[in-house]
């Protein structure tokens, strides 16, 4: 009984981000299932008035393919797109990274930043070859705003093992390790963190 | 869970609780403070920084808006509009060339005119170096009279790389202040672990602890039970060296003495009993014995007749009835010395000078086998006891000891040995033969009173010795196996000071006083 409250004092520690549900359109193009879709809602006022900041606004996103019912994910790709707004040249820049390397294009208005920051076009998942027919599949995907710089987690580890800010071989606080532990898969990674999952599909 | 355990287990949760909570609300404050300090530090920083941004931003848009005017200003030049108007190439020429150097236009790095063809009628550079590294530039496009004014502005790159370092550390400051806020959640999370991780363990070892404790005062309060009702013979297990284990001692000593008490008692109430139908029988057969010996004188006395098969049988006859009378009355003897028996009258005896004594006076029956000795024993031992009835009680045992290897054919090599030793608090007088020994359904009949296996026997012996012993609050056993001999032990209590004496004195009394009065059962 007694543990039962403590749980419940504890659980709501980490706010829990929600799956969103969205139809994405997927495509057989040249033998390789792409996927289509955006998610622009997600993008809220305050990320959209940050845009003309001249800071730049980074987007990670993971997308997972699962056939349904599999526990692993079959293949997962990334993008990492970066934007920033050049306020000598007054227009955007967005550089796009993936597999297939790395690009940057120009973009006046907002707008059009915004779709590329939360949308996918025709993004490659994987071989069509490899997809079993009259399966069902579906996508989720995990997006990121601005995820925390891994500098600035290795810094806060490196405090909590040494509280004293203490010089390398220094004792290390054990209750800081323990803490350490809980900072890995506790602590809110980025501004904004979406789960996006996909409707079922299938091979036919 | 028992109350005890409740107890027990809410004591150590407060022993361990206690101190947890004080130091979850320490460190909170700790943590709450240190907190509040280091967000007044971010807020002191975050503010300038973005001030800062500001004034970057503003700069730019002002650098930006100084090329702007510059181009403007550049297009409306009456030498420049004279020149390209009359197509005076030359003239442009000069012209641009001078306005680039001028220094009256900060920046401008290269101009370009071009005239109503859209070609290039005059450009000239400053003649400065202007590195991407080092330099942005903007190209500023005017209208000029027909033709188009091209003028390349350049700005140090400097202040845009302090710019973005400027976004980087705003947006790391930002992050240490998310995560500063998420740390303390987590703290809050480890010591709820802890708490929780002290509060099963405070419990676990609680219920263990009083676990044990209760399970040792069940098995005692279960053994207090069966003795109240009645049974005496209720031992409990003693384990481990705490209070629990003396007082678990304590209670089995206390039920032995209880049992040995009640032994005792019983015992001389039966005995008491017995005496009393000995005295009669005694009484009963006496008083005819006489007449009938008288009688049976006189018709063998007055017989004159001359018959001898009759004169035969009539002196047979006397002979039996002589015998027989004889024979009883020894028995009515027996019967009336063991419904008689004296009192006990204890006074402190030195152990080895009762034995020398009883080697004086009984010397027939200590003649009648091999050897019948006696180990002194060191130092001198005082025991309380009647004089006289102890030695009755060692010469029965010698006796029997006699009678059974005479029985058995084997007195010649008979050997018995008395011993006594000290043991604590108690006298331990022992009778050991090499006789024939006896099987375990005799043993346990022995001390039983008319229990004999001899064809003269009585079988109040024993049952004499052990009432004596038992009303001298001692107690008396017996070791057997047949053909190696038998070991008589009786334990008495030992007397040192005068007032042991006393005390093992009123013992005995209340003990004679006692026996008869209980109901016999
Ligand atoms: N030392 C002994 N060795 C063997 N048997 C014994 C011994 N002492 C006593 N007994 C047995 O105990 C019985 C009872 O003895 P006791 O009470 O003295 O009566 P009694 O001597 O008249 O038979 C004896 O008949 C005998 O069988
Ligand atoms: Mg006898």
């Amino acid at each position: 009984m007694i543990c039962g409250l403590l749980l419940a004092a504890v659980t709501p520690a980490r706010a829990q981000t929600s799956v969103v549900a969205k139809r994405f359109s997927f495509e057989d193009r040249g033998g390789v299932l792409t996927i289509s879709g955006g998610f622009r809602e997600l993008f809220d006022k305050h990320l959209q008035k940050r845009l003309r900041s001249g800071f730049a606004t980074t987007v990670v996103m993971r997308v997972y393919l699962y056939q349904q019912g599999g526990g692993k994910p079959i293949v997962v790709r990334a993008r990492t797109l970066r934007a920033v707004y050049d306020l000598w040249e007054q227009r955007f820049v967005v550089r796009f990274e993936d597999r297939r390397g790395r690009r940057h294009r120009k973009f006046l208005r907002d707008g059009a930043v915004i779709d590329r920051l939360t949308s996918l076009w025709r993004f490659p998942l994987m071989r069509m070859a490899k997809i079993a027919r009259a399966r069902n599949y579906f996508v989720a995907a995990i997006v990121e705003v601005n995820p925390m710089s891994r500098e600035v987690l290795a810094e806060v580890r490196r405090w909590l093992r040494r509280p004293s800010g203490g010089h390398e071989g220094g004792s290390e606080s054990f209750f800081g390790s323990f803490v350490s532990i809980f900072v890995n898969n506790k602590v809110r990674r980025s501004e904004r963190t979406w789960k996006i999952r996909s409707q079922l599909f299938y091979k036919p | 869970m028992s109350r005890f355990e409740i107890k027990i287990v809410a004591t150590l949760l407060g022993i361990a609780v206690i101190p947890l909570v004080a130091s979850v609300i320490l460190v909170g404050q700790v943590i709450r403070v240190s907190n509040s300090v280091a967000a007044g530090q971010t807020q002191r920083l975050s503010v300038p920084l973005s001030h800062a941004a500001d004034a970057y931003r503003a700069l730019f848009v002002a650098r930006r808006r100084v090329f702007l005017v510059s181009a403007k200003l550049l297009a409306r030049d009456a030498a420049l509009l004279s020149a390209l108007g009359s197509s005076d190439r030359e003239g442009l020429s000069r012209r641009v060339a001078e306005l680039v150097r001028s220094r009256g236009f900060a920046g401008l790095g290269r101009l370009a005119i071009r005239g109503p063809d859209g070609k290039v009628w005059a450009s000239a550079q400053n003649g400065k170096q202007y590195p991407a590294a080092r330099f942005r530039d903007l190209e500023v496009n005017e209208p000029l009279g027909g033709g188009h004014l091209d003028a390349t502005f350049y700005t140090p790159r400097a202040p845009f790389l302090n710019f973005r370092a400027l976004g980087r550390a705003q947006r790391a400051a930002n992050e240490i202040t998310t995560l500063r806020d998420e740390l303390s959640s987590i703290y809050r999370w480890v010591f709820l672990i802890m708490f929780g991780a002290v509060l099963l363990v405070a419990t676990g070892v609680g219920i263990f602890v009083a676990r044990r404790t209760t399970r040792q005062v069940a098995v005692l309060s279960g053994a207090v039970q069966e003795v109240a009702e009645g049974d005496l013979r209720t031992q409990v297990e003693v384990k481990g060296r705490d209070e629990l284990a003396d007082l678990a001692r304590a209670f089995n000593e206390m039920v032995g003495q209880l049992r040995e008490n009640r032994e005792r008692i019983g015992y001389l109430e039966k005995i008491g009993a017995w005496q009393e139908i000995a005295r009669r029988l005694a009484h009963e057969i006496k008083n005819p014995l006489t007449p009938i010996q008288l009688a049976m004188q006189q018709v063998h006395r007055k017989y004159e007749g001359d018959d001898p098969r009759f004169r035969k049988m009539l002196d047979d006859a006397h002979a039996i009835i002589t015998e027989e009378v004889e024979g009883l009355r020894r028995l009515v003897q027996a019967f009336s010395s063991f419904a008689r028996l004296p009192n006990v009258q204890p006074e402190p005896v030195d152990i080895n000078a009762l034995l020398e004594d009883f080697f004086k006076s009984h010397v027939e029956v200590t003649q009648r086998c091999k050897e019948v000795r006696w180990r002194e024993v060191e130092p001198v031992v005082q025991v309380m006891v009647d004089r006289m009835l102890m030695k009755h009680v060692i010469y029965n045992l010698v006796e029997n000891a006699v009678q059974a290897a005479e029985d058995a054919g084997t007195s010649e090599a008979l050997e018995v040995e008395i011993s006594a030793k000290r043991d604590g608090q108690r006298v331990t007088l022992q009778v050991r033969d090499n006789g024939p020994g006896m099987p375990d359904d005799v043993r346990k009949r022995i001390f039983n009173p008319y229990y004999t296996t001899k064809e003269r026997g009585t079988g109040l012996g024993l049952a004499i010795v052990k009432k004596i012993v038992l009303e001298h609050g001692g107690s008396i056993g017996v070791d057997s196996v047949v053909g190696e001999g038998s070991t008589f032990t009786i334990r008495l209590l030992a007397v040192d000071t005068e007032l042991e004496a006393a005390t093992v004195r009123t013992t005995i009394s209340r003990l004679l006083r006692d026996a008869p009065k209980a109901e016999p059962r």
